[in-house]
């Protein structure tokens, strides 16, 4: 429905926004996992959370005091608690194919286990583009000088690749930006993919990541971008659907990535 | 009409009731058959300045209470002993006529009645005369094109199909929306005909415009309820549309300037005997030349609409007649490095043959097709999406006035689908790298169908029929088997021309009026419709990318059933009327994507896909002034549409979006003076089930909103008043021109177009809740002209 949005000032220029409090009903708290293992670097990272009343300020309470286990192929790793609500290793080895899972006792007894993911094939982001976008509409110039950003790299052939594009703006993260695609359409081909939702002023730094993912990992975010409307087309809103057990939130991906840093013009 | 005859009845084995139902038939038709020797007085019914036929006309005898309809051709037959009779033809707004006939042979009478005082009256009408007593229809409303056009609108662009959603049990998309519900149904659940052509994506500019341009019709039919056997696809309703013919007798024009969109009307006689006439119609929105001028922002927006009617029809005798219309329309909207393109595609032949006083027949060869396109371009990458569906269908119906007490209609048709879910191309640098294409899939959908409408008493009359359909799924295609997971366990593959698959449904159609005095009826109705195309969509809106997807071996046709019992009331002097109506509807077999299905790209679609069912029930109540200074009707319809999947909403029933339980309609036309009318129209509805947080957390940086259940919250209620001012200028020859003021939403209600869920601006720590509102007060100002 977002993009619908767009004809709002085509269709009526006085149309508006305003903020409104609407009695919600509240859910019980739920379990959020969020696990990465970047498979390059050999980092585990994760996070356990609860979630919270739509109203309340962004600070979630956090777990502490889980038993994390990774399982590989190599054996059974712990993730030790390194700070709040997050547990941390490094010095990982994984390859690609290797299919590795997670395990998570909770201090109340729950167990957590994910689906086995394959470890991706790594990734190499070749070029950056910057052109000079054109004026009017979503992701237009609005009147000042904007580049749009787009990504080049080499597709792997003969596997089935997920990728997924991330962009720092001046360090922050555009965590709006979902960027994920795959190779159905380019299977081995060298692959190019804009940046759709923003576009970037000259100084602007730009860190941009290139992430080769495991499937499941893909598709949760495909899930998180079209359950909140940022797809072609807004669906009933639904929770994403993920990979791991125990009616918990959040997912467990493998993942390689490559990066680069432009200054725009 | 309602007519049939038995002839084309194949019995199909697999069918149960078939027999017992084609005996029953006869049974009724022989019995009423014996009768005493009857001649039959035909011909069209027309418009005197122009030569329209006019279609679902009276035509009756009020002496002995016998009375008939002109059908969707203008033609009509009325069986009678022989005698002298005063027969009376009536049409809403035109002048009634009573002819005095001595009726001692097979006669055929063309009647032309003319327009007079009566054209300032009735709006939107759902009879003709007090027809609505008398025949068998229930939940059938017809709309008047010509005087639709005085109830303002949004831009004072005139659209049918608004108009038919101020009808009780019709409701609209969301706010300005073209798109509409009815009794409860979803939006493709109604069958949009156009010419006898189905319409498959009625709306322009993502939903805000209908593509039925007001100047090219001639009338427009819906049935919520009571659909004859003649009619089958959608288990919703039927929305019947026809073209104008064209003036038969001299060259006319018409047109109308408005601010985002003009039109331009041309009609011509064929020849100077008024065998034939011609009518070329067009209409192109400027939405975003206008926005050009207002800011600098919209330099590389291309947005607009099009769309061009033609029709053409001669005479070939007394006895044949050729009909050849067509409609043409796209949509193109470019914003920045994103482009959408789609349109339809109709197409009609039709050959009207009278056998004989009793028979008539239409034959029609149709073709449909919609198509859409979407693109992405940016730094030399691009990604091209194409998908449609395309129709062609051959189709036979027969009028058989059999005899004073039974009208029959039978027929046959055959529609070869193509469904073409995707084709996807990359680009880069201008040169296509990559291309999937989704397999095509082919259908053969057929329908025979006959039944009668037979006058059983001088109070009772009973209407009874049945279709017969059957669908086809034709190779080539692969035909894939999932396991519990969703994941392909196997597969079979069909060569071309394979029929793999055929299912087939028995509709049966009934329904019964009881005249319980001369000012009111009883009437009830049941009928059984198939579906065997289903729309696919993940978005809550509906958008041109939603997916038409033919019935499989995995995904079964829909089925929905409906019982009805109404009790109608007129006035003596047929100034005023008032009617109840009250339905059940059930609906098997619904299809809708799971949550989170993967629908780009993906060569197995039907894997995504949950089953389920769905209950809908109301009671529609409409009050109306048909005719006088000021004139109009208030509708209320209270009433509820609930769905049960099993995978959805942890298997529990919820309410479907369009579930509004209380929706009002008050519509009113004034005569303020000879050359001014004013009309008002208010609406208020239940707000929309919808689904809202519960709740949030953070994943990957990014607040993410906690949902539980389906559809267990509302979105505020929705109200609006509209004004409008019409100013028919005064006559010159034949010029007439008149100046229509309209005002949309008068007290500038927000209403709410969408809530949706965001970080707060002000603080990002907090999340808040953001109501978007469409349209505050629009006014709009169109010029119309003709000569």
């Amino acid at each position: 429905m977002k993009q619908l949005f767009f004809l709002i000032p085509i269709f009526c220029l006085c149309a508006c926004e305003e903020v409104i409090e609407l009695e919600l009903n509240r859910s019980e708290q739920r379990v959020v996992v969020e696990a990465n293992l970047d498979a390059g670097t050999g980092a585990c990272a994760v996070w356990l959370r609860k979630s919270g009343d739509f109203y309340q300020t962004n600070d979630f309470e956090t777990i502490n005091g889980a038993i994390i286990q990774l399982q590989t192929p190599g054996g059974t790793l712990d993730i030790p608690m390194y700070s709040d609500g997050f547990y941390y290793r490094e010095n990982i080895s994984v390859q690609p194919a290797e299919v590795v899972s997670l395990r998570i006792e909770l201090p109340d007894g729950q167990l957590i286990t994910s689906d086995p993911a394959e470890t991706p094939y790594p990734v190499h982001l070749d070029t950056l583009i910057l052109e000079k976008a054109l004026s009017g509409g979503p992701g237009g110039n609005n009147g000042t000088e904007q580049y749009s950003l787009a990504f080049r790299w080499q597709d792997r052939a003969g596997s089935a690749d997920n990728y997924r594009l991330k962009v720092f703006r001046n360090s922050h993260y555009e965590s709006e930006i979902y960027g994920l695609t795959d190779d159905r359409l380019g299977d081995g081909e060298q692959i190019t993919r804009p940046i759709i939702r923003n576009t970037y002023a000259p100084g602007d730094t730009l860190r941009c990541q290139l992430l080769s993912t495991d499937r499941a990992y893909y598709n949760y975010f495909t899930d998180v971008a079209n359950s909140d409307g940022r797809a072609l087309s807004s669906p009933t809103p639904y929770n994403p659907r993920t990979m791991l057990s125990g009616n918990v939130l959040g997912y467990f991906g493998v993942w390689y990535m490559s990066d680069k840093v432009v200054v725009v013009p | 009409m309602r007519g049939s005859a038995p002839a084309f009845f194949v019995p199909v084995n697999k069918i149960p009731m078939q027999h017992s139902f084609l005996v029953l038939f006869i049974t009724f038709l022989g019995v009423s058959c014996v009768q005493a020797q009857q001649v039959t007085l035909s011909g069209y019914l027309k418009d005197a300045q122009s030569g329209e036929e006019l279609l679902y006309a009276g035509v009756g005898v009020p002496a002995i209470s016998k009375h008939v309809s002109t059908n969707e051709y203008g033609y009509y037959a009325i069986s009678l002993p022989k005698g002298r009779y005063q027969v009376r033809f009536s049409y809403v707004g035109y002048d009634p006529k009573t002819l005095d006939i001595d009726l001692q042979a097979d006669q055929r009478l063309d009647v032309e009645l003319g327009s007079g005082k009566a054209l300032t009256e009735v709006v939107v009408s759902a009879n003709r005369d007090d027809q609505q007593l008398r025949n068998t229809e229930i939940g059938v409303a017809t709309l008047s094109i010509q005087d639709a056009k005085k109830i303002p609108v949004l831009f004072g662009e005139q659209d049918i199909l608004k108009t038919i959603q101020l009808l009780p049990g019709v409701s609209p998309n969301s706010e300005g929306s073209a798109g509409f519900f009815v009794r409860g149904g979803d939006t493709d659940q109604n069958l949009v005909l156009l010419d006898e052509a189905p319409v498959y994506n009625a709306s322009h500019l993502l939903g805000f415009f209908s593509v039925f341009n007001s100047d090219a019709l001639k009338d427009v039919k819906l049935y919520k309820g009571g659909i004859p056997a003649q009619y089958g696809g959608r288990i919703s309703s039927v929305l019947d549309v026809r073209m104008k013919n064209g003036n038969s007798k001299k060259p006319a024009v018409s047109g109308g300037i408005g601010l985002i969109a003009s039109r331009l009307t041309v009609e011509t006689p064929l020849d100077a005997a008024g065998n034939g006439s011609l009518i070329l119609s067009g209409r192109r929105t400027y939405a975003d030349l206008v926005l050009k001028a207002f800011s600098n922002d919209f330099d590389q927006t291309t947005l607009y609409f099009y769309d061009f009617n033609a029709k053409a029809n001669y005479h070939f005798g007394e006895k044949d007649r050729i009909f050849l219309s067509g409609y043409f329309g796209r949509d193109v909207f470019n914003l920045n490095r994103i482009g959408l393109d789609w349109g339809n595609t109709t197409a009609t032949v039709r050959w009207n043959h009278v056998f004989n006083e009793q028979l008539f027949s239409n034959t029609s060869f149709i073709y449909s097709d919609f198509d859409y396109g979407f693109g992405v371009d940016n730094a030399g990458a691009g990604i091209n999406l194409n998908s449609g569906i395309f129709d062609y269908n051959l189709k036979q119906d027969f009028n058989w006035y059999a005899n004073p007490k039974n009208s029959m209609q039978f027929g046959w048709n055959a529609v070869y689908h193509q469904f073409k879910p995707g084709k996807f191309t990359a680009e880069e640098d201008g040169e296509t790298n990559q291309t999937i294409e989704l397999p095509q899939q082919q259908a053969l959908e057929t329908g025979i169908y006959l039944d009668n409408e037979q006058k059983l008493s001088k109070n009772l009359t009973l209407y009874y029929g049945a279709r017969l359909s059957t669908f086809s799924n034709i190779g080539p295609f692969e035909v894939k088997t999932y396991n519990s997971m969703d994941q392909p366990m196997g597969s079979t593959n069909y060569e071309n021309g394979v029929f793999y698959h055929t299912t087939a449904g028995f509709e049966p159609r009934a329904s019964a009026s009881y005249m319980l005095n001369n000012h009111s009826s009883l009437k009830a109705g049941y009928n059984r419709m198939y579906q065997y195309l289903h729309l696919l969509s993940n978005s809550t809106s509906g958008t041109p990318t939603d997916i038409w997807y033919p019935s499989t071996p995995l995904v079964k046709p829909e089925i929905g059933n409906q019982y009805s019992l109404g009790y109608f009331y007129q006035w003596p002097d047929n100034q005023w009327e008032f009617s109840v109506e009250t339905y059940y509807k059930s609906l098997s077999n619904q299809v809708e994507y799971e949550d989170g299905a993967e629908t780009f790209l993906n060569p197995n679609l039907e894997a995504e896909l949950v089953f389920g069912k769905g209950r809908t029930y109301g009671a529609e109540f409409m009050v109306k002034k048909n005719s006088g200074k000021l004139s109009g009707w208030i509708s209320y319809t209270l009433s509820a549409s609930e769905r049960q999947f099993d995978a959805i909403n942890n298997g529990q029933w919820f309410s479907a979006r369009q579930d509004r339980t209380h929706d009002i309609a008050v519509v009113v036309t004034y005569q303020l003076a000879p050359r001014l009318s004013a009309s008002a129209a208010w609406v208020y509805y239940t707000g929309d089930a919808v689904t809202f947080p519960t709740g949030k957390y953070e994943v990957d940086g990014e607040i993410i909103t906690l949902y539980s259940g389906r559809n267990g919250d509302r979105m505020p209620d929705y109200h609006r008043l509209d004004l409008g001012l019409t100013w028919n200028f005064k006559s010159k020859k034949s010029w007439n021109s008149d100046l229509n003021l309209s005002i949309y939403n008068v007290y500038n209600r927000k209403n709410a177009f969408s809530i949706t869920f965001e970080e707060s601006a002000t603080n990002p720590n907090q999340t808040e809740a953001i109501k978007t509102s469409l349209f505050g007060i629009v006014p709009s100002l169109t010029w119309n002209f003709s000569f």
